[in-house]
């Protein structure tokens, strides 16, 4: 749908510009265009918060604000897309009702920005909550089921926990396969997250294979600069590095910072993870100064948008500490 | 609204999927390379033990659900589906 069209001077009603909007803002985020899934979202949050109290403005409201909290979690936004998700939440409750298909979708929506806050606990029972709803329902569909074993097995992931999350991640790749064939975009992202999970096993080998087998396609589905495979190329080039084949594993990590810049913006927290990352591979070369200036930027990336106890930041300490330490000596 | 626009609807409106990034720890392996924070042994303890409850490892939704624990700060009533099921436990 053209943006345009939701301007109102077709006469339309607001309810069916608010979902053309939200559809639009959906489709933007998907394809990787976050600012203006941002922008098309507020358009219709706006006009959902014109609609007189009832059925017809939560309904909109609830898939409005999704929207908005969609894009704010991808820019790395954590805290504003928790509070607009708890709205939708709130008026997705009230008009399709606390055991839908749409509270279980914000459910999980909470659940993943929970995760990135890095609030386990929390995230482990919004998803609950999501898989209780989904489980009940009489005709849930085995990618909705995929999704919410993708993102269990990523939380397991957050905290370091790789054995629980091996078999969650598989399942979801499982099903989701099964569904719609195992080089679906979707089941690309089920299986890149897989191959993040099994490098924590140490089996680098098949990680590395597996990124590399599923790269170009990935490239092909989305597009070259598209965040999902910015991911890709991250967890990539830290296999490299770990190999200590620093020069390629370099170029990716820059590749992954400006895609993350152009996409997400300059000072969105996604840029911390390979921002650190850079930082110890420079580190590893002996650039030190380079290393320490992009320690520095990734915790202030994430000291004001994570919970003080998120590994990430714990481990961007730690490695600005131990640079330290080495430097000083 | 129309069929179609609700197929469509749905269709997006799908549940989301998160990423799952490799942080890079500079605690060293034998050969002095940077581990990431992917190898657990580069991970500080405390922060595993800090937060609760894990997923059960091989296992399936019954090993999910029953690790599971309600901290969400919304005001959710026990609704019947779940209280059934822990009842039926």
């Amino acid at each position: 749908m053209a943006p345009d069209r939701a301007s109102g001077a077709d006469g339309r009603l607001p309810a069916e510009r608010i979902d053309d909007l939200a559809l639009a803002a959906m489709d933007a985020a998907e394809r990787g265009r976050i600012a203006e899934s941002e922008r098309l979202a507020r358009r219709a949050v706006r006009l959902g918060e014109c609609i007189g109290d009832g059925h017809d403005r939560d309904r909109n409201l609830a898939r409005a604000l999704r929207a908005l909290g969609t894009a704010l979690r991808i820019r790395g936004q954590y805290r504003e897309a928790e509070r607009t998700f708890k709205q939708a939440l709130a008026s997705g409750k009230a008009v399709f009702g606390r055991t839908s298909l749409e509270a279980a979708e914000l459910y999980n929506d909470l659940g993943m920005t929970f995760r990135y806050l890095g609030r386990f606990d929390n995230a482990e029972a919004a998803y609950g909550r999501a898989q209780l709803i989904l489980e009940a329902l009489p005709d849930v569909a085995s990618e909705d089921l995929a999704a919410l074993f993708h993102n269990l097995g990523g939380l397991a992931h957050a905290r370091g926990d790789f054995e629980a999350a091996e078999p969650l991640s598989r399942r979801a790749v499982d099903i989701r396969s099964r569904s719609i064939g195992s080089r679906a975009p979707a089941v690309m992202l089920d299986r890149i997250a897989h191959a993040a999970i099994l490098a924590g096993l140490g089996r680098a080998d098949e990680a590395e294979a597996t990124l590399r087998d599923l790269l170009p396609d990935l490239e092909s589905a989305f597009e070259p600069d598209h965040p999902e495979v910015a991911v890709a190329l991250n967890n990539l080039a830290a296999i490299l590095q770990a190999r200590g084949e620093l020069a390629e594993s370099e170029t990716l990590y820059r590749r992954v910072i400006a895609i993350k810049s152009a996409r997400l913006g300059a000072n969105s927290p996604a840029l911390a993870v390979p921002f650190n990352n850079l930082g110890t591979n420079l580190r590893d070369q002996g650039r030190t100064d380079e290393a320490a200036a992009l320690y520095a930027r990734a915790a202030e990336l994430l000291a004001g948008s994570v919970e003080a106890g998120h590994p990430n930041l714990l481990a961007v300490r730690r490695n600005r500490a131990r640079l330290t330490a080495s430097t000083s000596l | 609204m129309s069929a179609t626009q609700q197929t469509r609807d749905h269709r997006r409106f799908r549940l989301a999927a998160n990423d799952n990034e490799t942080m890079v720890d500079t605690e060293r392996d034998v050969d002095g390379h940077s581990l990431t924070r992917n190898d657990r042994e580069s991970i500080a303890t405390d922060e595993l033990d800090t937060e609760g409850h894990r997923l059960a490892a091989n296992d399936n939704e019954t090993g999910v659900e029953r690790t599971r624990r309600s901290v969400l700060d919304d005001s959710d009533e026990l609704d019947p589906l779940r209280a059934r099921r822990i009842r039926a436990r």
